[in-house]
């Protein structure tokens, strides 16, 4: 078995878990190279080419709002959770919970 | 003042190109502060501006590829939404559209009284030509519809919903013509065994041939000044073609009878079967479109002349021969294949 294969599990398992990670830590406004940096040192895999489409994809399905931020040097797009947003993160994490519990039992029992 | 534009620029131009004008601004936006940030944070870990910039953009990749990803658009001609209904209908229309379309040019092609090689050189041209605009328009309009959608149909009133229907209804799946069971194929029986009755047919068949070669010599219908047969089979024949032929039908009887001995197609069987076909239409083909199969005598009898018609009639006479011939080869093939399949299956 390759390391590939098992990269490609990972990745797997890993996709739907940055969506939550967002809209968690988008409760305070970020951006999109901050959101990157934080992910990262908190153990969240994605890279840029993730992300960055995800959070526009988010914009325009509600769940997330935007605001371009002009006060500093260069113009940032400002994302921030939307009520819409909460409520996917709260059944996300929910869901998120059953499945460790499951997964946590189906080990106990083999 | 002019400036030569920055890669930064040439890339956001480039992404620009390849976005809709709806979204133009504001992807470019997202992307202008992306390539920054990441310029940044390279120069922050101390690469050179230059090198900074060149290796963002490496990073950010195809520009064209980078606005697929930012429109949620998929970079496939056909995605499996509808992937199945085009593959299915290409079939169908392959198998359909091509052998109509070459058998009707050969026949054209034929009563024009056009000589064989352009005859053949025009099935495979109208063959490829029309595989290949069928291939291209069927894939265009199921990428157009994978690309920029279709509502569903409305369900019409008063339709009935055979399951048929409902099979063609599955081009649509984004409608009710959602996949169901009664779509599943009912398997076609193999006939690994020989029938009686197939057997009966075909010895009854030869015999009906053999009878009718020697009946026609002794034609009752029509007769000479003498008072002699004219026969419809020209006499001179009898030397060896007419011989010849009545041996090819006792072979063929003879397999038929071999293979309801054996019980079941064989390969043996779909070649034999293949020689003695071969054996009687190539001759018999020939034979008839130079016109010295039929007694001279009884075309001056009957009093028809040879004009155009039954030129035609002999030509389509031809061509239909060739196609129960080329048939009856396929089809032993087939059988065999079949009964090769569900003899192997049940081993």
């Amino acid at each position: 078995m390759g390391d590939e294969t098992t990269e490609g599990h990972l990745q797997e398992l890993r996709r739907g878990t940055v969506v939550l990670a967002c809209l968690v830590r988008l409760r305070t406004p970020g951006y999109g190279y901050a959101l990157l940096e934080a992910l990262g040192r908190l153990g969240v895999k994605t890279d840029a080419n993730t992300l960055y489409p995800l959070l526009r994809r988010l914009e325009q399905q509600g769940y997330l709002t935007s605001e371009w931020n002009t006060e500093e040097s260069r113009p940032r797009k400002f994302y921030r959770t939307s009520p819409a947003g909460e409520s996917l993160a709260a059944t996300l994490a929910d869901e998120w919970e059953r499945l460790s519990d499951s997964l946590r039992h189906l080990q106990d029992e083999s | 003042m002019t400036t030569t534009p920055t890669l930064t620029d040439r890339y956001l131009y480039a992404l620009e190109r390849a976005t809709p004008e709806r979204d133009r601004a504001g992807i470019a936006a997202e992307v202008r502060e992306r390539i920054a940030d990441a310029i940044d944070a390279r120069i922050a870990a101390g690469a050179s501006p230059d090198a900074a910039e060149r290796a963002a953009l490496d990073e950010l990749g195809d520009p064209d590829r980078l606005a697929a990803d930012y429109l949620g658009r998929t970079l496939q001609l056909i995605g499996p939404k509808y992937y199945l209904a085009w593959w299915r209908l290409l079939r169908i229309l392959l198998v359909t559209v091509l052998p109509s379309t070459a058998g009707a040019l050969v026949l054209a092609n034929a009563i024009a009284g056009r000589d064989i090689g352009e005859i053949i050189g025009g099935a495979i041209w109208v063959t490829i030509v029309v595989g290949v605009n069928l291939c291209f328009w069927t894939t265009l309009a199921f990428a157009l519809v994978d690309r920029y959608g279709v509502r569903p149909l409305p369900a019409l009133p008063g339709l009935p919903s055979s399951p048929r229907l409902r099979g063609l209804s599955a081009l649509d799946p984004t409608g009710s013509g959602a996949w169901s069971v009664d779509q599943l194929p009912v398997p076609a029986p193999a006939e690994t065994r020989v029938s009686r009755g197939q057997a009966i047919a075909s010895g009854v068949f030869a015999v009906i041939v053999a009878l009718a070669i020697v009946v026609q010599q002794f034609n009752p219908f029509l007769h000479d000044a003498a008072g002699a047969p004219i026969p419809l089979l020209d006499p001179s024949l009898w030397s060896l073609a007419l011989p010849y032929l009545l041996g090819i039908v006792a072979l063929h009887v003879a397999i038929t009878v071999a293979t309801y001995l054996q019980g079941r197609y064989a390969w043996w069987t779909a070649v034999a079967n293949a020689i003695v076909n071969l054996a009687i239409t190539i001759p018999g083909i020939w034979l008839w479109s130079t016109g010295a199969l039929v007694n001279p005598a009884f075309v001056e009898a009957v009093g028809i002349d040879r004009t155009d018609t039954v030129r035609i009639v002999g030509i389509v006479g031809g061509l239909v021969w060739a196609g129960v011939a080329g048939w009856d080869i396929v089809d032993g093939f087939l059988r065999a294949a079949r009964t090769e399949r569900a003899v192997g299956g049940r081993r």
